[in-house]
């Protein structure tokens, strides 16, 4: 199972809170997440999006529990969170790898610690054999031995994602993991992501955090875009699978749904610029645009 | 491209067949009861070492001036030093020692020589190894735990660049045996750079590494020993050598201080005598050893680093 509630949940960065003490309040303004609400059914894709410092990279932090709501209740399949577990997979956008240790190995050290943790009882030949299976499906299992400064960025998120996958947690977690990425590598490693979680016995829970309005509608079951800390909307994708970037032209819901985020976003980016809510040149809808992966 | 075997290489061998020349047709009659042999055996040693350098870069089809470049500065030398001292008596002869009486002294007291590199590199090793084993372990613990770090750092900055040398006369008197005290003093020496740099390395861990592991569940004896520990070790191994130089003088220091065993304690007790002969012997043999060793620690350095 992998349900994830997030209830009322707020949150403020320490130093951010130490210096709101002594204003003898903290203002809005100051909290990274504010009252979020938000429901993941066990089995859903959903993807999180949102200019930089809306909040999403919180969000999934704390879902990861490496960070701890101020307020709010967040909770797992019931149980509250209290710190990382093994429940859930972390793919980062950096240092996703550890580069002392060769693809195999840093594949392998998930499901080591998967194994010792969960106690799930594999020898060590069994755990060699996990990761290399997962390593040729994410199609690196030629460079098994190759440490992460011998890979490019695609490969080491490719390495990554293998390792999420086969420490078989309930919940995936990617935190911008294709955000430093080319339009070709990216393209590629979002079908192998798609593929492999529609591949896999049961579907897990994926939460993606992306700033990629396209990568949001390609990859996702449901899609909420967040603002300042809050969700300002929660839109389901309902677009047939296997989906590619032909469905922006051939499927109306797609189109809508890309339009929709695209006005959100542009929006959104003008408010922070300009203080305004109304656009006034054709040069900020280009540039926000760019941001949002439309051009 | 130059060759490696071109002009120079050839000039390099005129040189050292002009040396052997001068040493074996020109006698001194002072020297005609000391054997040119050893001598001879030095530059065989040499040019050796020479011919393997150059057949490593050949077969790397890589080029370098520097080695025969040494070496030409090095017949040069001898030559130089020979011609003064043996041929033309310009330099006085108590002081500046014929090359073939130093080269001598190899042979003649082998034994007593090969007793005190054992007992220099004993003790060189022992208080190298503590000190570093000391400086990483501490230095971790201190750079992981910001309450220690915070009480230790300071108080670190402190200590840390007073020369443990002046630790030395009080260690003497405070230390059951004068090996503890050179060991101590030489373990000093190692300790506070490779203990200041562990805490800064430690403490300034990358975050985003740090989350990886802590989303893998990574306890904190498996951090330490399969995050941490790997993640410090490129820089400890950088040190190694800046250490082992520094090792080697505390070792030199404490032994002249008043050992009664080792190099340093060859050198001094022969400058003692004014045996200046075994004092230049002397300079030479912790040349070599600190040579050696230093191309052992260069091994271990390309040897483990092999994710950067």
């Amino acid at each position: 199972m992998g349900k994830i509630d997030i209830e009322n949940v707020s949150f403020v960065y320490e130093d951010v809170a130490a210096a709101g003490k002594a204003r003898a309040c903290t203002v809005p303004s100051d909290r990274a997440l504010r009252d979020v609400t938000l429901e993941v059914p066990d089995g859903q894709f959903l993807c999180v999006i949102g200019h930089s410092g809306s909040g999403k990279t919180t969000l999934l932090r704390l879902i990861a529990g490496l960070s701890r709501p101020t307020a709010g209740a967040l909770r797992i399949d019931g149980a509250p969170v209290e710190g990382p577990g093994l429940d859930r997979a972390v793919v980062f956008q950096n240092y996703a790898l550890f580069p002392w240790m060769s693809a195999l190995r840093n594949v392998e050290f998930g499901v080591e610690q998967a194994n010792k943790e969960l106690r799930r009882g594999l020898s060590k030949a069994q755990v060699a054999g996990v990761a290399r299976e997962y390593l040729d499906r994410v199609g690196m299992g030629a460079a098994a031995d190759k440490y992460p400064y011998q890979l490019s960025g695609g490969m080491r998120q490719r390495v990554a994602i293998a390792r999420a996958l086969a420490m078989d947690a309930e919940i995936l977690l990617f935190d911008e993991p294709f955000g430093a990425l080319d339009v070709k590598t990216r393209c590629s490693l979002q079908k192998l992501v798609d593929s492999l979680w529609r591949s896999g016995e049961r579907r897990k829970t994926v939460v993606f955090v992306t700033h990629d309005i396209n990568e949001a509608i390609l990859l996702a079951d449901r899609v909420v875009f967040m603002r300042r800390g809050e969700i300002v909307a929660d839109r389901a994708v309902d677009v047939p699978r296997t989906r590619s970037s032909t469905i922006f032209a051939s499927d109306p819901c797609a189109r809508a749904l890309k339009d929709e985020l695209t006005e959100l976003f542009y929006l959104d980016g003008v408010e922070d610029e300009d203080g305004f809510g109304a656009p006034d040149e054709e040069g900020a809808l280009g540039a926000l645009a760019g941001e949002a992966g439309l051009v | 491209m130059r060759r490696l075997f071109g002009k120079e290489f050839v000039f390099a061998h005129v040189l050292l067949a002009a040396l052997v020349l001068i040493v074996t047709c020109m006698p001194n009659q002072r020297l005609l009861n000391v054997s040119y042999y050893p001598l001879l055996v030095g530059f065989a040693i040499i040019e050796a070492l020479y011919l393997l350098r150059l057949a490593t870069l050949r077969r790397r089809g890589a080029f370098s001036s520097g080695p025969t470049d040494i070496v030409v500065l090095v017949w040069v030398l001898f030559i130089v030093w020979d011609v003064c001292a043996t041929k033309l008596d310009i330099a006085p002869t108590v002081i500046v020692p014929a090359p073939e009486a130093v080269f001598n002294v190899f042979p003649a007291q082998a034994d007593v020589i090969g007793a005190d590199i054992v007992s220099s590199v004993t003790l060189l090793v022992m208080g190298y190894l503590g000190g570093l084993a000391l400086g990483v372990a501490l230095g971790i613990v201190c750079g992981w735990i910001p309450r220690l770090r915070a009480m230790f750092f300071p108080i670190a900055n402190v200590l840390a660049p007073i020369p443990p040398t002046v630790f030395a006369p009080y260690l003497i008197v405070l230390l059951p045996t004068f090996r503890t005290a050179s060991c101590f003093i030489i373990l000093l020496g190692v300790f506070w750079p490779q203990f200041l740099n562990m805490v800064v390395r430690t403490s300034s861990l990358d975050a985003q590494l740090l989350d990886n592991a802590r989303t893998l569940g990574v306890r904190t004896f498996t951090m330490i020993t399969r995050i941490i520990l790997p993640y410090v070790f490129p820089e400890v191994l950088k040190g190694l050598r800046v250490s082992l130089t520094t090792a080697f003088l505390m070792l030199t220091f404490a032994e002249m201080l008043g050992a009664s065993s080792g190099i340093g304690y060859f050198i001094s007790n022969a400058n003692n005598y004014a045996n200046y002969t075994n004092v230049v012997a002397g300079i030479i043999v912790c040349g070599v050893v600190v040579t050696v060793l230093s191309f052992a620690t260069a091994w271990v350095q390309r040897r483990f680093t092999t994710w950067r």
